[in-house]
């Protein structure tokens, strides 16, 4: 669930079509689908989105004492942040291929293809 | 004596277009809200005084009614079906829209709570750029002979309003048009105008609430209450005390329909505070306001009160209510689509304040721009 609070801490946001409220620096649960008002509010940068917790890369961490915000508001809104980042490439089968062997250019260029799956597989299971 | 108005045939030149015309607007001039009887009185060009507004009755004494306009036409909208206006021949048909529109005016004025939300209703174009104006050191100081006098200084800055529309389709089948009485009809269409009423209402309420920017720079002050979750009358006078000392009167409340309950069973609301109940009667007409204008919107939770000044807020108009008709043959009906272009704009954000019991006054006071000057 993603959350939102103001901007400015001192009012009130509401809008009538979702009767969504955020209270002064309260944080609330967003409420989707979002309504148009409230779409425009995080556009113009009035409310701001919660940073969620990125789980599945390391243990919960308590939120930072500033309030951990961010007013990237729309673009936020649109993509998937709660998803986990991309998982890294495989560097290791390039990296293998670039190193200098005892073999000759020949011989690599013989085993390379067999080689290179095995390494990508590994690679996925990361 | 029907007839005797001319309009029979000329009602699509002489009343229709410039009724148009006048509700749509120009580039040089924005639309203005009128219902039929007062266009005819005030502002349709009379085509016998060139130059002059407002239509007479055939004797030429009187401002022209609908009756008179009906009486003209030999028709009694008693017993008149919209079916009959629109198959009569000649330019009268065109009396059906402006008809239409006109009970669903009549629905939006006859419950026009918005209105007691504005200040005024101000034609507008589309997008407007309001200004705003702050005075900075603006208390006058004893100065001394010919010593000089301090200047204090008025900021100006400008802000932009969009304004939206807001619309709804009605769809009347032939057996509506055919055989309902106007009069009977006019009574379900001005639910319509209630309906819409209700909609600018709501919108009212939540730019009084979020202000007009959705920047969050005009949202209005929340304070919080002595005791928490127990609103008390103290805690309404402070708002009040705060009003007259930053020249603001909140003589408006609103409240959900729960606080309302709790807010009007407070005893200084419900029993009569009459005379000789106190050792000195102080007048306190200046601070606290002897009639408070009370409304109930959902739009606030079960702690909310909220206060304003009528200076607070005003509507802008792009386009009153305007009405278009179509003929869905295969359907065998009549769509018919109503819409307004309107918003909302608010002035000083002082004039607005929230009281919310949640909330402890401790932490939630007045915000810097409630500070008095002196």
């Amino acid at each position: 669930m993603k959350r939102i609070k103001l901007k400015d801490p001192s009012g009130m946001f509401r809008d009538p079509a979702t009767g969504q409220t955020v209270i002064k620096g309260e944080e609330a649960d967003l409420i989707e689908p979002v309504g148009r008002l409230t779409q425009d509010w995080l556009n113009a940068g009035g409310l701001l989105l919660v940073n969620p917790d990125k789980k599945p890369l390391a243990p919960k961490l308590p939120p930072a004492e500033d309030g951990n915000v961010t007013d990237e508001g729309s673009a936020l809104l649109d993509s998937d942040v709660t998803a986990s980042p991309p998982p890294p490439q495989a560097p290791e089968a390039k990296s293998e291929e670039k190193k200098p062997g005892r073999l000759s250019g020949m011989l690599r260029r013989k085993k390379a293809p067999a080689k290179k799956a095995p390494a990508k597989k590994s690679a996925a299971k990361k | 004596m029907s007839g005797e108005l001319g309009l029979f045939d000329n009602f699509r030149e002489v009343v229709f277009d410039p009724l148009q015309a006048f509700l749509i607007g120009s580039e040089t001039r924005p639309g203005r809200e009128a219902d039929l009887e007062t266009f005819l009185q005030k502002y349709a060009p009379n085509p016998l005084k060139k130059g002059t507004c407002g239509l007479t009755n055939a004797a030429g004494n009187a401002p022209l009614t609908l009756n008179d306009l009906f009486q003209d036409l030999g028709q009694d909208p008693r017993h008149m079906t919209l079916n009959n206006l629109v198959s009569i021949s000649g330019d009268v048909r065109y009396l059906a829209p402006a008809l239409v529109r006109d009970f669903i005016v009549e629905g939006l004025e006859s419950n026009a709570r918005y209105r007691d939300l504005i200040n005024a209703s101000l034609p507008s174009t589309l997008t407007v750029t309001s200004p705003w104006i702050q005075y900075l050191d603006a208390n006058p100081q004893p100065i001394g002979e010919a010593e000089r006098v301090p200047m204090s200084k008025i900021t100006w800055g400008e802000k932009t309003v969009r304004i939206t529309k807001k619309a709804i389709g009605l769809e009347t089948t032939d057996e509506i048009v055919m055989a309902c009485p106007l009069n009977l009809l006019g009574q379900y269409l001005a639910e319509v105008g209630i309906e819409l009423s209700d909609t600018l209402f709501t919108n009212g309420v939540t730019c009084l609430i979020n202000g007009d920017q959705a920047g969050g720079a005009d949202t209005a002050a929340i304070i919080g209450v002595t005791t928490q979750n127990a609103l008390v009358y103290k805690d309404l006078l402070r708002v009040f005390s705060r009003g007259a000392r930053i020249n603001v009167n909140y003589v408006n409340m609103l409240t959900n329909e729960e606080e309302s309950n709790n807010i009007l069973d407070m005893d200084v609301f419900k029993t009569q505070q009459g005379l000789g109940g106190t050792m000195i009667n102080v007048d306190t007409k200046r601070v606290v306001p002897s009639n408070l204008r009370h409304r109930i919107s959902e739009q606030f939770t079960d702690d909310q009160v909220m206060f304003f000044d009528t200076r607070a807020m005003n509507e802008l108009v792009g386009r009153p209510v305007m009405i278009e008709n179509e003929r869905i043959i295969m359907r065998q009906i009549n769509g018919t689509a109503v819409s307004i272009i309107q918003g909302f704009t608010t002035m000083k954000r002082a004039h607005r304040v929230i009281i919310d019991k949640s909330l402890a006054w401790s932490g939630n006071k007045f915000p810097s721009w409630m500070t008095p000057r002196t």
